[in-house]
This record gives C-alpha cells, structure tokens and sequence, in this order.
C-alpha cells in the first residue's frame, strides 16, 4: 500500500513536471526562432550558367520601367538560350555604337537613326522588331504645333522655334529633312532649334510656349496626350514609319546567334510564356525586320545631305545600301498628318 | 484521507509554482516580443533609414562618374534608383515615419521622388551633350534634398530608437523587480504551505509517538486524541484500542496479585502469630541465656520482615520486575509499592534494572 502510494506521488510530481518542462522548453523554442528576414537573399535559382549574352539598351522615356520591361524579356531569352543573359542600358547612342564595336554588348535594341549607324558602320545585321497592341511596329516622326498657334503650312514655319531631340530619327533628322527639303534652313528667316532632352521635353517646351513648333515620335506623342487629354495640338507633318526599337545583333555574332534569337523571338506568341514576356514588355509579337524597312532613314538622310553634321552624328552619314533603291525626293514626308504609326 | 489532503496541499502548491512560471515566461515573452521589436522595427527603421542614406550616396557617385565620363553604363544608376525607391517604400511603411517628427520629411521625400526619377530620365536619354551636364546637376540636386530629408527621417528614426530602448529598460527593471516580490511571495506561501502539510503528518505523529512512550512506561490509561479524521485518527484508535486491551490485562495482573498477597497475608500471618507465641515462650524458658536471647531476636527480626513484605503485598500499585538470577525476573517490591513515580521520569523499565535480590 505504502509504495503504491508513493509510485502515485512520484507520478503526481512527475505529471506537472513535465508540463512545465515541455511549455518551458516550447516557448523557449518559440522565443529563439528567428524572423523571417525580408531582406534576406532569395532561395537560389536554377540559373543558366556560362558566358552571358549582353543585351544592349538605349533609354527611350522612363528608364526605370523600361529596364523592368526588358528583364522580362531577358528572363524569357535567358531559359530558351540556357545562358543568362544581362541587360546593358548604355547612356548614348555612341556608347552604344562603343560597346558594339568593343564587343561589349551582342545585341542591341536600337532606334532607327542608331541602328542605321550601327548597320553602317559596325555591320550590324537587324533581327525583328516588337509589335505592340494595335499592330504597331514602326513609328513617324511628327511635326506638331499647339492647336492655338497659327502654324499650318511649311513656310509658316520659318522664323519659328522648333522644340528638337538629338541624334533620332523623329526629333532631329526627320525635321531637318524637312527643313532642308524646303529650304528653310538656307532661307533668310530659318527655324531657330531648341535642343531639349527628351520626347516628353519636346512637347513641354511646346504647350509651354518655348517653343512653337515641336519635333516628336509619334507613339510618344500620343500616349503623352492620352494622359494630359487638355493639351491640343495640330499635327503638321509626319515622317515614313521607321522601324521601333528593332533587335540588332552584333557582325561576329549574327550567322551563329542571329538565326537562333529570330527564331525565339519570332515564335515567343506562340507559346503561353513567351506571351507573358510579351504581355511584361508592351508587346504582342515579333515581327522579322530587315534593313529594307529602314529606307526612309536613309531617304532623309540624302534629304539632310551636307548638312548631316548638323545632327549631332559624329563622322560621315551612313551609307545606304547598293540594293536600296532611293526614293522619290517628295516621299520622305506626309502633309496633314494626322493619323499616328498604323502598319 | 490523509493522502488526498496531501495531494490537495502539494498540488495546491504546483498549481501555484506553475502558475508562477507560466506568468514568468508569458510575461518574459512579453519582453521579449517588445526587445523583438525593438531590433526589428525599431532599430530596423533606422537601419533602412541609413541603407536609404547609403544608396543616395552611391546614386550621387554614379552620377559623379557619368558626369566625369568614368562610365557609360546606367544600369548601376538605375538600380540604385530602384533601391533609393524600393528603400523609401519600406521607410514609408514604417509607423515611426508616420510620427509627426519624421512625417513632413517623408512626404517632402516622395514629393521629390517623381522629379529625382525625371532628372534622371532625362539624364539617360539626354543626347545632347550640352543637356547631359544640366540634368546630371538637378540630379544631384535632386540627391541632396532627398538626403536632407533622409538625414532627418534617420534623426527621428533614432530618437525613436532610444525612447523605445529606454522605456523598454524601463520595463525591464520593473518586471525584474515584480519577479523578484512574486518569486519570495510565492516562496513564503510554499513554506506556509509546506509547513502546513508537514503540521498535518507531524502534530498526530507526536501524540502517537507520546502515547507510545505513555505506553511504554505502563501508562494505560493515557489515550491519543487526535481532532483530524483521516488515517492517523485510525491509528490512534488502534493504539487505544490497544492501551485498553494492555489497562484491562494488567487490572487483572494487580486484582490476581493482591488476591495472591490477600492469601499469602492470611495464611502466613497466622503462621507467624504462632511462632511469634512459641518465641515468647521459648524467651521465658531461655533463663537469660545471651546466645538464646540472640538467636530468638534474630528469629522474630527476620519474622517481622516477613510481616512487612506480606503487608507490602497487599499495597502493590503496580508491577515491577527486577533481575534475580540470570534469566529470571522477580518483583521489585519497593518500587511496586512506591507507585508511578512520574509520567516525565523516563528510564529503563524496572525489570531491566539489574538490582541485587
């Protein structure tokens, strides 16, 4: 009786005990844990490894969401080439033309002006070009003035103060071109240039009354007046489409690489993923694109003639290819342009 | 009985040493939450304050080297830019940047934010190279007001810090304190406790022990009375069961014994009347002999005695052995007769004392 009575007590003890240890040893546990820690590094990927594929870029407008645009892209051309492959935002289009010729960068999304100088001089070969939503691959050069400035004609624009963005297509040859083309720029009252930094600068200067007279791509134009929907302007003169942010591959690279990108690039619709990317990028599709699709470049160009080194381009305009016939010298612009880059 | 209200008193007790430590360790949870938080909010605003701090820094040299031609690549700027806006995020979310001393500043901060990320959007697509150096300065323009602002919100970060740090110490000194006043209340009601408990074994346990020795020293009368009702009152019980048994036994030891000096009285008083006459006579006829006289004298001494000792038989009060021989016990009449000489005299027992017959 007495030792079952004390084997009882002995379980009593025993009992709480161990509650107490166990609760003990489990907020102890508890209180050791460490949080999780936001900033800590990512569980490691599944990274392709080998010599990555640098991909040059050119700032076009806001540089930030642009180069998340492009990640996706890079992500998506990353897994279907099993390198990794690195973006390279270089800050001019002669860096960009540096990196080419230092093989820096092997491949480039270029605008049209830079990718003609990088055909010409680096041998660049132009790979595809991206779609975006409403079919649209190239963009026009447009010269626009405020709706409330009596501006119309070309010879309306003499004397007046042209809002220009160097070294592109749309916001330097192309009213040059015009210019030139119309002899404003020998006449006795020639357009007086304000240089300013961007597209968006361009159409700034202009509703602000800097300038009267604005030199703009056309795709910016509109989705800057799709969010101010109360500036009004009157589009005067529109350029040839020019291919928009086409693909060039470097000259070393393009038999070995350049097949191998189109093909991925070109098929990306076709596959959920790659329509994702697309959909990340602004894009639906790519479309193949060829130095032929850059004649209008080379058209304004010999509209521009001697008068080439007033572009800001250093060295001798870009040649035009034996096989590019040349144009009409009345082709290289539309009057009463209204509409903006349809296919 | 007694088992329950010792698992009542010791569980009572555990109950209670639980309950402390439970207390203790959700109240050092408590503390440690708020030291959690302390690192982890607290200091960590400030942490993120002088990572916002670090990445203007580099933001502003790489504006530096784009400005001094040591770079042509924007992808570190950028990404610094993106750190700068992912950092003011989180700041942002912080509830210390919401206190008014750090309030204005944030929002000065974002308010500035949009501009800094134009200047620099215009830096990397500014073509001309007379653009570039003007938006590279309302960059680093831009930078510097950020880092005022910045430099502020830190300020107040860590002021905020140190309030926390110190009412959190604070605290701590209070709860050490509060311990330490339940730890030695809850010390002196374990003792209470315990001492109560062991009250319970020990209180009956003495009056068993006292009946025993009562008991011992052939006080069978004496009883253990005990006011609790559990297995302590049984053994009482049995104990006086058993000092009644021992009382009765012994009642019938003394009435058998005084029957026996009853006997012995009548049977040898008579006997030693005659003798006692038959000496009378003999001294008569002794003619005056000295030895007779002697002889007769020692005769009628020692019949004296033997009167004495059937008398003291008759007044025995209790029983009392003494060692004759080796093995063998007789009464210890002197003391029979004398009685209970104490309930406190405690010695050894008189049939062990080793008295000369």
């Amino acid at each position: 009786m007495v030792t079952r009575t004390r084997s009882r007590l002995r379980w009593a003890w025993a009992v709480p005990t161990g509650l107490l240890a166990a609760l003990v040893g489990v907020l102890f546990w508890l209180a050791d844990m460490p949080p999780a820690d936001p900033d800590g590094p990512p569980e490691a990927a599944t990274r392709p490894t080998g010599q990555p594929l640098h991909v040059g870029l050119v700032p076009e407008r806001d540089v930030f969401q642009q180069r998340k645009r492009y990640q996706a892209l890079a992500g998506y051309l990353s897994a279907r080439l099993t390198r990794p492959v690195e973006l390279l935002t270089c800050s001019t289009y002669e860096t960009v033309l540096k990196d080419f010729a230092e093989r820096k960068i092997d491949v480039a999304f270029l605008g049209s002006l830079v990718s003609v100088l990088a055909m010409d001089r680096l041998g660049a070969k132009v790979l595809a070009k991206p779609e975006i939503p409403g079919g649209i691959s190239t963009y026009r050069g447009v010269i626009f003035v405020r709706e409330d400035v009596p501006v119309r004609t070309i010879e309306d624009l003499a004397g007046r103060t042209v809002a220009m963005l160097r070294t592109t297509t749309a916001g330097n040859l192309f009213p040059s071109c015009l210019f030139a083309r119309n002899g404003l720029t020998d006449g006795p009252n020639p357009p007086r240039i304000l240089w300013v930094g961007t597209h968006d600068d361009v159409l700034t200067a202009v509703m602000d009354g800097q300038a009267d007279v604005g030199a703009i791509k056309d795709l910016r134009l509109d989705a800057l007046l799709r969010s101010r929907p109360d500036w009004k302007v009157r589009r005067l003169f529109g350029s040839q489409a020019v291919p928009n942010n086409a693909l060039l591959v470097r000259a070393d690279l393009a038999d070995r690489l350049g097949p191998r990108l189109t093909s991925i690039l070109l098929k990306m619709d076709a596959d959920p993923e790659g329509r994702r990317t697309l959909a990340e990028l602004g894009a639906t599709r790519f479309l193949p694109c060829s130095p032929a699709d850059y004649k209008p470049v080379f058209d304004m160009i010999d509209c521009v003639g001697d008068r080439w080194g007033e572009i800001g381009v250093e060295g001798p305009p870009p040649r035009r290819p034996p096989d590019m016939p040349r144009s009409p010298s009345d082709r290289c612009y539309v009057e009463n342009f209204s509409s903006s880059s349809a296919p | 009985m007694l088992r329950r209200k010792l698992l009542i008193i010791f569980g009572s007790l555990v109950v209670l040493l639980v309950a402390m430590a439970v207390t203790a360790i959700w109240v050092l949870q408590g503390m440690l939450r708020r030291l959690n938080h302390l690192n982890t909010e607290a200091v960590a605003i400030v942490d993120k304050a002088d990572r916002l701090g670090s990445a203007l820094t580099t933001v502003e040299i790489e504006l530096y080297n784009l400005q001094l031609g040591h770079k042509r690549h924007l992808d570190a700027l950028i990404d610094n830019v993106e750190m700068v806006r992912k950092l003011a995020a989180e700041v942002g979310r912080h509830y210390v940047t919401y206190e008014p001393g750090a309030n204005a500043f944030y929002h000065s901060l974002m308010a500035r934010f949009p501009q800094f990320e134009r200047h620099v959007s215009s830096l990397a697509m500014a073509q001309d190279p007379k653009l570039v150096p003007r938006y590279n300065a309302l960059a680093l323009a831009d930078v510097i007001a950020l880092r005022k602002d910045v430099t502020r919100i830190d300020s107040h970060a860590r002021q905020h810090a140190r309030r926390e740090q110190l009412d959190l110490a604070h605290r701590f000194r209070w709860l050490v304190l509060g311990m330490a006043l339940g730890g030695i209340l809850v010390i002196n009601v374990a003792i209470l406790v315990l001492m109560r408990g062991a009250a319970m074994v020990l209180r009956p346990v003495d009056k068993l022990v006292q009946t025993s020795r009562q008991l011992t020293h052939d006080h069978f009368d004496h009883r253990a009375e005990l006011d609790q009702d559990d297995e302590f009152l049984e053994l009482a019980e049995a104990y006086n069961t058993l000092a009644d048994r021992l009382q009765k036994a012994d009642q019938r030891r003394m009435e058998m014994l005084h029957q026996v000096a009853l006997t012995l009285n009548h049977e040898l008083n008579n006997a030693m009347a005659t003798i006692e006459m038959q000496l009378q006579l003999l001294g008569r006829e002794a003619g005056g002999s000295r030895k007779q006289e002697t002889c007769l004298r020692q005769i009628r001494e020692d019949l004296h005695r033997m009167a004495e000792t059937v008398e003291s038989l008759k007044h025995i009060r209790r029983i009392v052995l003494t060692d004759y021989v080796t093995g063998v016990k007789m009464l210890d009449l002197r003391r029979s007769v004398e009685g209970d000489p104490g309930e406190a005299e405690a010695g050894p027992r008189a049939t062990q004392e080793t008295n000369a017959p």
